[in-house]
């Protein structure tokens, strides 16, 4: 399966993030299809995201490790400032059953105009068809 | 090499307050060249593949298999659990 990026941006989910730093199947499909795909110039993240990942590996390494390892594999990726996001999000959470991580992906998304690449989660695929008509959705586990 | 470049009055004080932002946040003065610089890897306008793929390989693997997914899956647990008390 190929994609076009005609815009040249994307964003990445925590989850899918996850499977590349796990280096897992999925994780390769990441790399392969999105991170390493020419079409694609900027790569956004939710500040979230960030935090999710810090969090990870606090647990794993403690606080100041985590601030490193984290801020310095992010360091090529823009994460989109919280205060554009706040009014789509909350939107967001208003209108679907869906965590507040993942309003957060889907806000960069929509207020970019930009595809967002996840993993397949519950959540999200009980509202695909709703959220799909406001977003486009690319999930890694479709490849 | 170092250049001039003409800027108005207005995006002088706008570049500032960046800095003063960017000093507070890596505690060490920050020229008007590394505010630009910084900027200008905001808008995603200096993006080197290369580079960036040679980064994500060094943290490839870094996680143990399904190590990430259960503390995210944990995290969120608690998150909806405490979302769920309130609704």
């Amino acid at each position: 399966m190929t994609e076009s990026f005609h815009n040249s941006a994307i964003v990445i989910d925590t989850g899918a993030l996850i499977e590349l730093l796990e280096d897992s199947k999925l994780g390769k499909i990441l790399s392969e299809k999105f991170l390493q795909n020419p079409e694609i110039e900027r790569y956004y993240i939710s500040p979230l995201t960030d935090t999710e990942l810090k969090y990870i590996f606090c647990r794993r390494n403690g606080y100041e490790e985590a601030k490193e390892i984290v801020q310095n594999f992010l360091k090529d990726f823009i994460i989109c400032s919280e205060n554009h996001l706040r009014d789509e999000v909350f939107r967001l959470k208003c209108e679907f059953p869906i965590s507040l991580a993942d309003s957060y992906s889907l806000a960069v998304a929509i207020i970019l105009k930009i595809p967002l690449c996840m993993k397949k989660e519950e959540e999200i695929q009980n509202n695909l068809k709703n959220l799909s008509a406001r977003v486009k959705l690319i999930f890694i586990d479709d490849y | 090499m170092a250049t001039t470049i003409q800027i108005s009055e207005k995006t002088k004080k706008k570049l500032f307050m960046i800095m003063n932002q960017l000093e507070k946040e890596w505690g060490r003065r920050v020229t008007y060249n590394e505010a630009i610089q910084f900027l200008l890897k905001e808008e995603g306008r200096d993006f080197n593949r290369q580079e960036f793929l040679n980064n994500i390989r060094k943290y490839q693997g870094i996680l143990k298999p399904g190590e990430g997914k259960d503390f995210l899956k944990e995290l969120r647990m608690r998150d909806y659990k405490r979302d769920r008390k309130f609704s």
